[in-house]
């Protein structure tokens, strides 16, 4: 875009914030055109999150500053010192959609909508305007909902939807705004995130400009116009993305080239190890597959479609029918528990590390050693100082920083935190290795190792299954991939045919019946 | 994620690892090298913060001790009063002891005071006026114990009430049965009871050091077993802990089982220490348990429940009380008292949790 020379829409400067001892932002800016969409890029960790806390007055930027380097957002000429409240964003045009969503499970799809918005009549709500507009609304977005419908029943993708439709709302009308989306898309399966980037496009449209935080590359290369790049806190360049390529991306975000995301060797497959035989859950039926010794399997599909049910089946962290084989151990998957999978050897990571895998209040030791503390537990007490060296020698080895087990795994980055969850599982020497969206808010850096720790446990024998979306990296990381469709298999790719667009080819493609958008 | 966090002191662990003449080969250089990746070192004020946190209910306790000396010179420190402080309170202890249990794995027993009132009926009931031997009262006794814990368990895990609302009811369903076995107060329960509770040792009742033993025992587990591990990591995680492989269900249930069985164990300690069987004991165990478990939890290990704690907290309380007893306060004191420190705990207990993460979000 060639708006660049003209005044930006939205200018926020002097952007300092430390956390204890720590400074997490330094003189941080950001200046959006009108009529863009930007993406703020950077590992976990470099600053992002802050940046959109402070914007969203969520938290107070460091004091000290004087009347020249004084925080302060501008939006179309009218500038505010920081912390704004939540009505000075409203008044400024600035809409906010954060990680976690912002609903209220127990509410209505009206309520959610109509939420500090409600239309009145001498006084009092009137519940009919209310209906009509809700249901225009989720019309105009081709979101088929009822408005009485519950916030906490409807799908991940339905709740994702409904927050980036009410942000949208919030700064609709004459003005120009500014809509701020962190990382909408990480759990949006590819065909929501078409639609989602239809409705971003129609916003860019009418001039307002959006402001796109990521972890994934090709979304950005797809919608995004101008990208601003943070690095430990610091704005380390601001491009345009149609004249970068994604290697450049990669280079300004990590600040050395990283040469090889995937590793490319691959090892032979053998023996079968897991061999799960009819399995049924919620959403899959009769769904048969095995993995052999060594090899990386991927599962596939459309979110929804009851790819991601499988392995937490296969790991008896739910309920349902069939059989699961581990080296000749056969049992029926009703009577499957994490605890006897476990003694069967598996290893299962869910992709929902704040509620699943990580508990964020214990330390790292505590982490690390949760699935084998018996191991510690000799002569009648728990060897601590075992348990700390193993917890040293486990966090080296995965390439974690800070190299403190007391700390809390709260205090660790997303990245850092996924390292220690995978090296906690690796103590166990499993058999087999269930991951479910392993790179889910994880930085490129982060990524990389993770790949690595993938490989080199599929290398020592382990058979590693993982249920991902992310088309580009099961091509890369599986010896084969298997895509569900309708809660059943419905192909499976191997060798050559496997590239990021044969999985999404399938993925999409297969479909009984075309998703609407 | 970008949050400095003083759960303990990182500088400490390079120091410790380094400590232990291992076979630390070659992972002794690389320790060095690694040591300027760890956090950046705690400020002087984040220190004392630290330190404030851990150790503010001991350093507080300690100056009440103090102040309440030089306020009531040669009567508070006296040793008489000290043995009564200790002693008095080693009832109250057990039952803080066994409500800190539930409350790691993350259940309320709210029923602990039910369970005293009809265990101690019970006592006087079956020894005073059916006129059984000691040891087959004793056994109903911890059996009614054991019943409860079971039936709370049942409700809590396996229907899956909140233990809040199954163990406040079972307060209610347990006092109204006790009334209605007997209403009275019951003297001249078995003199073997009476002297092994109250005979003294140093001028401390036997009870004291009973208690001591739980404590002791308890912490143990909390400290040095997997068990201890498990019920923490139940309490702050249930689903973590469960895929994982920890018996969650059996580690809930289990914790509201102990909790009735040693409270009834406080029970038939305590109609030892009165020597009769009084209906009305109940409230002294209603709320001072919660609040010396929940003040707990703020020093030692802050935001995590812990024996030492609740130990700690619970003479701090009485301190407190017998303190402004001895100035002239009427038994009023005690009910405020109680009441304002489970506030307070709650509070102080809430915000060390947020401080350390305990919430378990991203």
């Amino acid at each position: 875009m060639n708006s660049t020379n003209q005044e930006p829409l939205l200018r926020a400067e002097h952007l300092t914030k430390s956390y204890g001892a720590r400074p997490v932002l330094k003189e941080a800016y950001l200046n959006i055109a009108s009529g863009e969409i930007h993406a703020l890029l950077g590992e976990n960790g470099s600053g992002k999150s802050t940046l959109i806390k402070l914007l969203a007055g969520q938290i107070a930027p460091d004091g000290g500053y004087t009347a020249d380097n004084a925080p302060c957002v501008t939006v179309s000429g009218r500038s505010e010192g920081l912390p704004i409240d939540p009505k000075t964003a409203e008044r400024l045009k600035l809409g906010f959609v954060h990680q976690d969503l912002g609903l209220v499970l127990s509410s209505t799809v009206m309520e959610t909508l109509g939420l500090g918005r409600y239309r009145t009549q001498w006084g009092r709500i009137s519940w009919r305007a209310q209906r009509s507009y809700t249901e225009e609304t989720l019309r105009r977005y081709g979101l088929g909902l009822s408005p009485d419908a519950v916030v906490g029943r409807l799908s991940a993708v339905e709740r994702a939807m409904l927050s980036i439709i009410r942000g949208i709302e919030s700064i609709s009308g004459e003005e120009r705004g500014v809509l701020v989306l962190d990382e909408p898309t990480a759990y949006l399966p590819a065909d929501a995130v078409h639609q989602l980037f239809e409705v971003l496009r129609r916003i860019k449209a009418t001039g307002s400009s959006v402001v796109f935080v990521t972890h994934r590359l090709d979304e950005v290369k797809d919608v995004c116009d101008r990208a601003t790049i943070l690095r430990s806190g610091e704005v380390v360049a601001t491009m345009d993305v149609a004249s970068a390529t994604t290697d450049d991306l990669i280079t300004a975000i990590l600040g050395t080239e990283l040469t090889n995301l995937y590793p490319s060797e691959h090892t032979t497959v053998t023996e079968p190890v897991l061999r799960a035989t009819n399995l049924s859950g919620a959403e899959t039926r009769d769904v048969s597959f095995v993995a052999s010794r060594g090899e990386i399997l991927g599962l596939t599909g459309l979110v929804g479609d009851g790819f991601e049910e499988i392995i937490g089946l296969c790991f008896g962290a739910s309920r349902g029918a069939g059989k699961v084989e581990v080296k000749g151990t056969e049992v029926a998957q009703k009577w499957l528990r994490p605890r006897r999978a476990m003694s069967m050897g598996m290893a299962y990571i869910p992709a929902d590390r704040a509620t699943s895998s990580g508990l964020m209040a214990a330390s790292a030791a505590e982490n690390l050693t949760m699935a084998t503390m018996r191991r510690y537990w000799r002569s009648g007490r728990m060897a601590y100082s075992e348990e700390h060296k193993d917890a040293i020698e486990a966090m080296r080895r995965v390439g974690l920083r800070p190299l403190a087990p007391d700390l809390p795994l709260s205090s660790f980055s997303g990245g850092n935190q996924q390292k220690l969850i995978l090296a906690k599982w690796l103590l166990t020497r499993p058999h087999v290795l269930f991951l479910h969206e392993p790179t889910n808010g994880v930085d490129v850096g982060a990524k990389k190792t993770l790949f690595d720790l993938i490989n080199r446990a599929a290398r020592d024998g382990c058979s590693v299954v993982i249920a991902s979306s992310e088309y580009e990296d099961l091509a890369h990381l599986c010896h084969r991939v298997i895509v569900i469709k309708n809660g059943a298999v419905s192909g499976e790719l191997t060798g050559d045919q496997l590239t990021t667009d044969a999985i999404t080819h399938r993925c999409l493609a297969s479909t009984a019946t075309p998703a609407t958008s | 994620m970008a949050q400095t966090r003083i759960g303990q002191d990182p500088a400490a662990s390079p120091a410790t690892s380094r400590g232990g003449l291992v076979k630390d080969g070659p992972s002794s250089p690389a320790n060095t090298a690694d040591a300027p990746l760890a956090e950046p070192r705690l400020r002087a004020h984040d220190r004392i913060a630290l330190i404030g946190s851990r150790f503010g209910l001991i350093i507080t306790w300690a100056l009440m001790i103090v102040a309440f000396g030089v306020l009531l010179p040669g009567v508070f420190l006296s040793g008489s009063n000290l043995g009564y402080l200790l002693s008095s309170q080693a009832t109250v202890l057990i039952v803080a002891i066994a409500v800190t249990i539930p409350m790691a794995a993350g259940e309320f027993d709210l029923s602990s005071s039910g369970v005293v009132v009809i265990t101690v009926v019970t006592m006087g009931y079956l020894n005073v006026i059916q006129r059984w031997p000691l040891m087959p009262t004793v056994l109903v006794a911890l059996a009614i114990g054991l019943v409860v814990g079971c039936v709370n368990a049942f409700f809590v895990v396996r229907i899956g009430i909140s233990s809040l609302i199954v163990t406040l009811a079972m307060t209610s369903v347990l006092i109204g049965f006790a009334l209605g076995l007997n209403n009275l107060t019951v003297t001249g329960i078995s003199v073997d009871l009476v002297d092994a509770a109250r005979s003294t040792v140093g001028g401390i009742q036997l009870v004291f050091f009973y208690a001591l033993g739980v404590v002791v025992v308890a912490w143990y587990f909390f400290q040095h077993t997997p068990i201890g591990r498990s019920l923490y990591f139940t309490g702050a995680g249930r689903e973590v802990a469960r895929l994982s492989g920890v018996r969650v269900d059996a580690i809930r249930a289990g914790s509201l089982i102990v909790s009735s069985l040693l409270g009834a164990v406080a029970a038939v300690l305590l109609t030892g220490v009165l020597g009769s069987a009084d209906p009305n004991v109940g409230t002294s165990y209603a709320l001072a348990p919660f609040a010396a478990a929940m003040l707990g939890s703020t020093s030692f290990t802050p935001g995590r429940f812990n024996i030492l704690g609740t130990a700690v907290a619970t003479y701090f309380l009485a301190t407190g009380i017998t303190g402004l007893q001895l100035l002239g306060l009427a038994g009023w004191v005690t009910q405020v008292f109680y009441g304002m420190a489970l506030i307070l705990g709650v509070a102080l207990s809430t915000f060390a949790a947020r401080r350390n993460g305990r919430t378990n979000r991203a």
